[in-house]
């Protein structure tokens, strides 16, 4: 399963870079459809951090990592730094978890 | 901003080094992420050449931590692909401004947009004339940054052992969400992005997986600005 998942995400991927440019030998796509697409991107990013958020219920867990990423989120909103953020998020949950 | 080959001559097309230069910086950046990646990929029992061929290849952050989400929720492998696709349908855009600078010769072309990136694509755009070769060498060094540094986190990332214990698990959730705060910063859309996460969070518990991403997909899709 792993392995397929791999090849199928790496040929997404390219499919996408390249399908423009090779296809549609340098048309361009509808303003329209770009701006919908890219309009859609923050609402799934903010879902794929609800559901990883979410314990093996489907219930958002209220824990040591939902601090921890509340912390690294803010500080983000702050200083705009992914790295700090994510060590934040990371430092926060694990001292938390260990006391 | 122009890019300049030689410093006294603006006017020569830029060349593979001036990509390679002027991404440096921000290739630190990348072997840090590829170094977060290949650490949570190594603890959710992906094993060691799977994550770094997946960073190889696919070459894209976003789309290789979504399928991370999906993978350790034992999600489908088609939800995997719809959020990845959501996720990187802006190569699409890119590819459509950087079309009339690749080369002409079909197979040069084909190569030369596995290079594209967010910050390849922003640097060739740099000087007013795209240049394709800013675009390799910007797109290479940062695939190379992306690749080491995933290979230095699997391995790392196994020495550690428990991802738990250093907090990792709650890396990606964060991950996500600093991009989406970046999008709604630049580009406004936060009642569309707290909209999204809030469906996702009522879905989840009664939806598989990959369903509340192709449901907040789906309605950001028919959202209307206003």
């Amino acid at each position: 399963v792993t392995w397929l998942t791999v090849a199928a995400v790496a040929a997404l991927c390219y499919a996408l870079r390249a399908a423009v440019p090779l296809l549609l030998a340098g048309r361009e796509l509808p303003e329209p459809v770009v701006r919908r697409l890219g309009d859609a991107v923050p609402p799934l990013l903010a879902a794929l951090a609800a559901i990883q958020l979410s314990g093996r219920n489907g219930l958002l867990a209220v824990d040591a990592r939902l601090a921890g990423v509340a912390a690294g989120v803010s500080l983000f909103a702050w200083r705009r730094s992914l790295l700090l953020a994510l060590v934040t998020a990371g430092a926060v949950t694990a001292a938390i978890r260990a006391f | 901003m122009t890019v300049v080959t030689k410093d006294s001559a603006p006017q020569v097309e830029a060349s593979y080094v001036d990509g390679i230069r002027l991404v440096l910086p921000f290739a630190a950046a990348d072997a840090l992420d590829g170094l977060a990646f290949g650490a949570i990929a190594a603890g959710l029992g992906l094993g060691v050449v799977a994550p770094i061929v997946l960073s190889a290849t696919a070459f894209s952050g976003s789309a290789q931590f979504a399928a991370l989400t999906v993978i350790s929720n034992h999600g489908s492998l088609l939800a995997v692909l719809v959020a990845a696709a959501a996720l990187n349908a802006r190569y699409l855009a890119f590819g459509a401004s950087l079309a009339p600078a690749l080369s002409r010769r079909r197979l040069r072309r084909a190569l030369e947009v596995q290079f594209v990136t967010d910050m390849s694509w922003a640097l060739a755009h740099r000087g007013g004339r795209i240049s394709r070769h800013v675009l390799v060498g910007a797109g290479a060094t940062s695939l190379a940054a992306w690749t080491t540094g995933t290979a230095l986190g699997v391995l790392l990332g196994g020495a550690v052992g428990g991802y738990r214990a250093v907090g990792l698990d709650a890396a990606l959730p964060a991950f996500f969400l600093c991009l989406a705060v970046e999008r709604v910063r630049e580009r406004g859309g936060a009642a569309r992005a707290a909209g999204g996460g809030v469906a996702a969070l009522c879905l989840a518990p009664f939806l598989p997986v990959g369903l509340p991403l192709l449901v907040v997909l789906a309605g950001a899709l028919a959202w209307r600005r206003s």
